[in-house]
C-alpha cells in the first residue's frame, strides 16, 4: 500500500527578480514499510522535497496524498492536525529545546495530543529505555553528547510510534561510530513496520535503504534498487 | 564614528518599530522623571528666594488640645516682638481661607485673590518693587501687584495710580516682581490689614498670622514668649487654652504638617519618598527595557561584532562603541523629554507639579536629570557592550547564549518589577480616584448640597448696604424655598474661625465659629435636633451643633446664654454637619448671628426639580437688577467641592499620569521581552510546531509565562498598595473603605494589555512557517 504519493509535484519561490523551482514535476510512490533515501547535490530540492512530504510546506501545484488522502491543498491548521501523532521528523541538528529535559523533549508530541498523565509517562519511559537513555531524563540537552542528543531526537519522533518518520541528513553532525549507531535504529524501526524516508548525502548510509532516489534540479534523476542493505 | 552612525542607522532601519519604542519608552521615562525631579527640587528649596529667609520664623500655638494653629492677636504679637532686645521686626498675615475678591480693572470684573498684610510687608520679605517703594502699602486703599497681574491686565508694568475697584477709591501703589512658584508668598495683591481698635486691645482676637525676624534671638523670644505665657495661663486659670508658642523656620513650612492657619499646604514627607521611589522606579524601568533591547539584538549584531574582531578592532573599542552608542540614545531621549517638557509647560499637565515644567524655570533638576541620563546611559549600555564582546566565535555560532537559566531568572525578576510598579500605581490611583470622587460627590457632609447654588455678593459697589435686601429678593422668586446669608461658604475651606466665648461661669467655649443670618439651618439643610433656627428679628444668637453641647453640656444647651462682648442666647442645637473638609472629623461649632456681621455669601436653595441653571440665571437676573454691570459668579456644590479637594485632586492626577506612564513602559518592556524571547526562541517554535503546535498554542505559551509573572508581581504589587493606600486615607477622617474588587479590576486590565502586547509581538513568529527557521541545517 502507498504511503506516499506524489503527481507533477511542483514547488517554487518567487522573488521580485527570479522564479527558482526546487521541485520539478516530481512524481514519487513510498510505499508502506519501505526505508527509502533520498541523495543529491545541495540545491537539488531534496530538503524542500521533504518538508512537502512532512506536511511543513504546501506545493506550488501537483498533487500529494498521504495514505491516499490528497493533502496537496490544505491549510496550515489541517496540516498540523494532521502531523501530530502520523510523521515523525528527525533532523541534522538533532533541534532539541534547550530549555527543556530530555524526558520534556521526548514527551514534547505527546503534550499536543492531550492525553492521560500516566499513559504519558509510559510512553516516554518505554522510549527512553529503548533508546537506553533513560539515566539521563532529567539532563538537558547542552550536557549530552551528539550521540545522545541524536537518540533524544529520535525518541522524540517515535514516541507516539508515527507510521512515517522523516529523516533529514540524521549522521550529519555525528561521528561514524554514532551515525552507525543511528542508522542501526532507523533499520530496527524500519524492520518493525514504520515506513523511513531520509535524505542523505552519505553514500554510506544510503546503503542502509532498500531504494535509493538521485535528485538532480528538482528532478529525480535516477532510482537504485539496494540488494546489499546494511 | 562612521562605524557608529553605521551601526545605528542599522537597528534604526531593521528594527524601526522596536527602536521607535525604545526610544519612545526612554523619552516618556526621562520626563516622567524630570517632573518629578523638579517637584521635589520645588518642595526641598521652599521658600529659600526669600532673602535672609534663615532668620525668618513664623509663629504657631498649641492648645490644650494638643492642636498647632498659627492665628494669633495683635497684642500678642507686639508681646512676642519685645521679648527680644532690640525689638524684633514682624508682620501679620490675614489669610483667611477665603481671600478671592472682585476687582474692576479696565472695564473689567476680575477675581483675583487679595491677602490683608502688615505695611512693611514688602521689606519685610524683601520684595523687588519694579515700581513704587517699599512703603508704599502705607497708604490706605492702597494694594500693591506682582508684574504678571500688571502685564496680564494692563499689558504693562507700569500702573502705579491705576485703579482697581469701580469706585475709583482702590488703586495701585506698587509692583513687585513676581515670586518663584516655590515659595509661600504668593503673586497676587496685597493691601495693608486693617487692625480695629479692639483688635488692638482684645488678646482674644485671633485673627493673624506672625512672621518674626528673629535670627540670633530666637531662643531668647521663645523663652520669653512661653514664660509671659505661663503667668497669663496661671490668672485666666480655666479659661486658658494656649499651651505653648513655637517657632518654625520659614523654609521648614513645606513640611510642617498640622498647623492649622499655616499659609503653605504641607508635603508629606512619605508622599515625597514615594513620588522619589516612583521616579527611581521610572527609570530603572526604562534602563531595564533598554538593556532588554539590547541584548535581543546580540544575535544578530554578533556576527559583526566577531568579524571587527577578527579584523583587528580591539574589545575595548568595541565596547567603547557599543557604550557611545548607548549615550547618543540616551541623549536623543533625553533632548525629546526636554522638547515634551517644553510642550507641557503651556497645558494642563505643567499644573500637576507647582514648579511647572519649563526646564528654563528648573536648571537645577533639569542639570541633575541629566547626571542620571549619563549614569543610565553608561550603566545600561555597558551590560550589554560585555556580554556582546564576551563570546568566543564559536560560541557565537552555536547561538544559545542568550537562553541560561540565570539569564533567564533576570528577565523574570526585571519584567515582574516593572509589572510590580505598574500595578501598584494603578491601584493607587484607582483608590484615590475613588476617595476625591467620595469627598466631592457622594460623601455625607450633614447637609444638603444638591439644589443649593451659592454666590458672593460682597463686592460689586451697587450692592446695598444691607445684604438682606438682596436675599429677600431672590427668596420672592418662585422656585426658592429658602435664603440665607452667611461669612463663609459651608465645607470649602478648613481655615475656620475660632473665637472664644465665654459661659455664665466665666469659662472659655471656643468651638470653631460661623458667622450667619436667617433660615440659615433650612437654606442648608441642616437638621435641626432641638429649639429653632435663626429668625428675622434675632440679633445676638447662636445654634450649636450637637458635639459642642456634648463637650458643654453644663453650660450650653437651648436658652442658655454666651458671652463675647455682649451675651449671645442660645436658641437651637443641631446636626454634626462637616463645616469643613472632610479631611477632618466634625468638630464642635458655633452657628452665630452677630448684630452688623458681614455676611456677604449668599446660600440660596431651589425646590426640588427645579431646573438649577435656568434657576442659575433666574437668581443671577435679581442680583443684576441691583448691579447691572458685575458678573456675578454662582457656583453649585460640585464645583465648591471640587476646588475645596484641588489638592487631593491633583494628588490623584499625579498617581494616575505617573501610573499611566509606569504602565505604558513596562508595556514597553513586555514588548521589547517579548521580542527578545521569539528572537532567540525562534528555532524552539519551529520545532514545537513541527510536531503538533498550532499557532494558538504558541499564543497561548508565551502568554501564559508573562501571565504567570503578571499573577506572582501582583500578589506584591496589591498588598505594598493596599498598606500604602491605607495609610494615606488615615489623612482624611471621612474615607472610602478599600475595596479588593478595585484590584481585581487593575489586574483584569493589565492582564488584558499583556496579553495583546505579547500577541501582537508573537503572533508573527507563532504564524511562521517553521521551514524558514529551520533552514539553517
Amino acid at each position: 500500500m502507498c504511503v506516499i504519493k506524489t503527481e507533477n509535484l511542483v514547488k517554487s519561490f518567487r522573488t521580485v527578480e527570479v522564479e527558482t523551482i526546487a521541485v520539478d514535476n516530481l512524481n514519487l510512490e513510498v510505499d508502506k514499510g519501505e526505508f527509502v533515501a533520498i541523495m543529491g547535490p545541495s540545491g537539488c530540492g531534496k530538503t524542500t522535497l521533504l518538508n512537502i512530504l512532512g506536511l511543513l510546506d504546501n506545493p506550488t501545484s501537483g498533487k500529494y496524498f498521504l495514505n491516499g488522502e490528497d493533502v496537496s491543498t490544505l491549510n496550515e491548521r489541517d496540516r498540523t492536525f494532521l502531523r501530530r501523532g502520523k510523521i515523525g521528523f528527525i533532523f541534522q541538528s538533532f533541534n532539541l529545546i534547550d530549555e527543556l529535559t530530555v524526558y520534556e523533549n521526548i514527551e514534547l508530541p505527546i503534550t499536543y495530543l492531550k492525553m492521560a498523565p500516566a499513559l504519558r509517562k509510559k510512553m516516554v519511559n518505554e522510549i527512553m529505555e529503548r533508546m537506553a537513555i533513560s539515566h539521563r531524563a532529567k539532563h538537558f540537552p547542552h550536557q549530552l553528547s551528539g550521540g545522545q542528543q541524536q537518540r533524544v531526537a529520535i525518541a522524540r519522533a517515535v514516541v507516539l510510534s508515527p507510521e512515517l518518520i522523516l529523516a533529514d541528513e540524521p549522521t550529519g553532525n555525528l561521528d561514524s561510530k554514532n551515525g552507525t549507531e543511528v542508522m542501526k535504529i532507523l533499520t530496527e524501526l524500519n524492520n518493525a513496520g514504520t515506513t523511513v524516508v531520509m535524505v542523505t548525502h552519505s553514500r554510506r548510509d544510503a546503503e542502509y535503504a532498500r531504494r535509493t532516489i538521485e535528485m538532480f534540479d528538482g528532478k529525480i534523476s535516477s532510482v537504485t534498487m539496494n540488494h546489499n542493505i546494511r | 564614528m562612521n562605524t557608529l552612525f553605521r551601526n545605528l542607522r542599522f537597528i534604526l532601519k531593521r528594527f524601526k518599530l522596536s527602536t521607535v519604542l525604545n526610544l519612545l519608552g526612554l523619552s516618556v521615562a526621562f520626563t516622567a522623571f524630570m517632573m518629578i525631579v523638579m517637584q521635589v527640587w520645588c518642595d526641598a528649596t521652599f521658600n529659600t528666594s526669600i532673602s535672609d529667609a534663615e532668620n525668618i520664623y513664623m509663629v504657631y500655638s498649641k492648645d490644650k488640645d494638643g492642636v498647632d494653629f498659627t492665628y494669633i492677636s495683635y497684642p500678642w504679637a507686639e508681646t512676642i516682638a519685645s521679648m527680644s532686645h532690640p525689638e524684633a521686626q514682624y508682620v501679620l498675615y490675614g489669610d483667611y481661607g477665603n481671600n478671592a475678591r472682585t476687582f474692576y480693572v479696565e472695564g473689567n470684573y476680575i477675581k483675583e485673590d487679595n491677602i490683608g498684610v502688615s505695611a512693611n510687608f514688602p521689606e519685610f520679605f524683601g520684595f523687588r518693587m519694579i515700581a513704587g517703594g517699599e512703603n508704599c502699602l502705607e497708604q490706605e486703599n492702597a494694594v500693591i501687584v506682582p508684574e504678571s497681574f500688571a502685564l496680564r491686565y494692563f499689558g504693562t508694568a507700569d500702573v502705579v495710580g491705576k485703579t482697581v475697584d469701580r469706585a475709583g477709591e482702590i488703586f495701585i501703589s506698587g509692583v513687585y516682581k513676581d515670586f518663584p512658584a516655590n515659595c509661600f508668598i504668593r503673586n497676587i495683591l496685597y493691601s495693608k490689614i486693617f487692625i480695629s481698635n479692639d483688635q488692638m486691645k482684645n488678646w482674644g482676637y485671633n485673627s493673624f498670622t506672625m512672621f518674626i525676624r528673629a535670627g540670633n534671638s530666637l531662643a531668647e523670644i521663645e523663652r520669653g514668649t512661653n514664660l509671659h505665657l505661663q503667668q497669663l495661663n496661671r490668672k485666666a486659670g480655666k479659661q486658658a487654652f494656649r499651651t505653648s508658642f513655637e517657632f518654625a523656620g520659614i523654609t521648614e513650612l513645606r513640611y510642617l504638617e498640622g498647623v492649622e492657619g499655616s499659609p503653605v499646604a504641607p508635603v508629606s514627607t512619605s508622599m515625597q519618598l514615594m513620588l522619589v521611589s516612583i521616579a527611581i522606579a521610572i527609570i530603572l524601568i526604562a534602563s531595564i527595557n533598554y538593556v532588554n533591547f539590547a541584548n535581543s539584538l546580540i544575535p544578530v549584531r554578533l556576527q559583526s561584532i566577531n568579524t571587527q574582531k577578527i579584523l583587528g578592532a580591539t574589545v575595548r573599542s568595541l565596547r567603547g562603541a557599543i557604550i557611545t552608542e548607548s549615550l547618543l540614545i540616551c541623549l536623543v531621549s533625553f533632548f525629546a523629554a526636554l522638547g515634551l517638557l517644553a510642550l507641557f509647560a503651556e497645558s494642563p499637565i505643567a499644573k500637576l507639579t507647582e514648579a511647572g515644567t519649563a526646564p528654563a524655570e528648573n536648571m537645577p533638576a533639569v542639570a541633575l536629570s541629566f547626571a542620571v541620563v549619563i549614569a543610565v546611559a553608561l550603566i545600561a549600555g555597558a551590560i550589554p557592550a560585555i556580554r556582546t564582546t564576551s563570546y568566543s566565535p564559536a560560541v557565537a555560532l552555536k547561538g544559545n547564549f542568550g537562553l541560561s537559566p540565570a539569564g533567564k531568572s533576570i528577565r523574570t525578576f526585571v519584567i515582574g518589577v516593572q509589572f510590580f510598579t505598574s500595578a501598584a500605581l494603578m491601584i493607587a490611583a484607582l483608590f484615590m480616584l475613588l476617595q476625591r470622587n467620595y469627598l466631592t460627590r457622594s460623601a455625607d457632609y450633614g447637609f444638603a448640597k444638591d439644589e443649593l447654588i451659592v454666590c458672593d455678593i460682597g463686592y460689586p459697589a451697587q450692592m446695598p448696604e444691607d445684604k438682606n435686601t438682596v436675599a429677600e429678593a431672590v427668596r420672592r422668586l418662585p422656585y426658592v424655598c429658602s435664603a440665607a446669608l452667611s461669612w463663609s461658604t459651608l465645607g470649602e475651606s478648613d481655615n475656620t474661625q475660632g473665637w472664644v466665648f465665654q459661659d455664665i461661669n466665666g469659662d472659655n467655649v471656643d468651638p470653631r465659629t460661623l458667622f450667619a443670618e436667617q433660615d440659615y439651618l433650612k437654606t442648608m439643610g441642616i437638621e435641626l435636633i432641638e429649639g429653632r433656627d435663626i429668625s428675622p428679628r434675632d440679633t445676638n444668637v447662636i445654634i450649636v451643633n450637637q458635639l459642642t453641647r456634648d463637650k458643654f453640656p453644663e453650660t450650653v444647651d437651648v436658652g442658655r446664654k454666651l458671652k463675647f462682648g455682649d451675651w449671645y442666647e442660645v436658641i437651637g442645637i443641631c446636626e454634626n454637619s462637616k463645616f469643613s473638609s472632610l479631611r477632618s472629623e466634625a468638630e464642635p461649632v458655633l452657628i452665630v448671628k452677630m448684630k452688623d456681621y458681614p455676611c456677604s455669601v449668599l446660600n440660596v436653595r431651589v425646590d426640588a426639580g427645579t431646573n438649577m441653571f435656568d434657576a442659575m440665571s433666574g437668581i443671577r437676573e435679581v442680583l443684576n437688577s441691583f448691579d447691572p454691570e458685575y458678573a456675578f459668579e454662582l457656583r453649585f456644590y460640585d464645583q465648591i467641592l471640587d476646588e475645596t479637594y484641588q489638592k487631593e485632586s491633583k494628588l490623584s492626577s499625579q498617581i494616575t499620569i505617573f501610573s499611566l506612564l509606569a504602565v505604558f513602559i513596562s508595556i514597553i518592556g513586555v514588548f521589547g521581552l517579548v521580542m527578545f524571547d521569539s528572537q532567540y526562541r525562534r528555532r524552539e517554535i519551529a520545532v514545537r510546531k513541527v510536531f503538533g503546535a498550532t499557532t494558538g498554542g504558541i499564543l497561548k505559551m508565551f502568554n501564559k509565562r508573562y501571565l504567570l509573572i503578571l499573577a506572582v508581581s501582583f500578589v506584591f504589587a496589591a498588598v505594598v498598595a493596599w498598606i500604602v493606600v491605607g495609610r494615606w486615607l488615615e489623612n482624611f477622617a471621612y474615607r472610602i473603605s478599600l475595596n479588593p474588587l478595585v484590584c481585581l479590576a487593575v489586574f483584569a486590565a493589565l492582564a488584558a494589555i499583556t496579553a495583546v502586547t505579547v500577541s501582537c509581538q508573537c503572533l508573527r513568529i507563532a504564524r511562521s512557517n517553521p521551514v524558514e527557521s529551520l533552514r539553517n541545517e
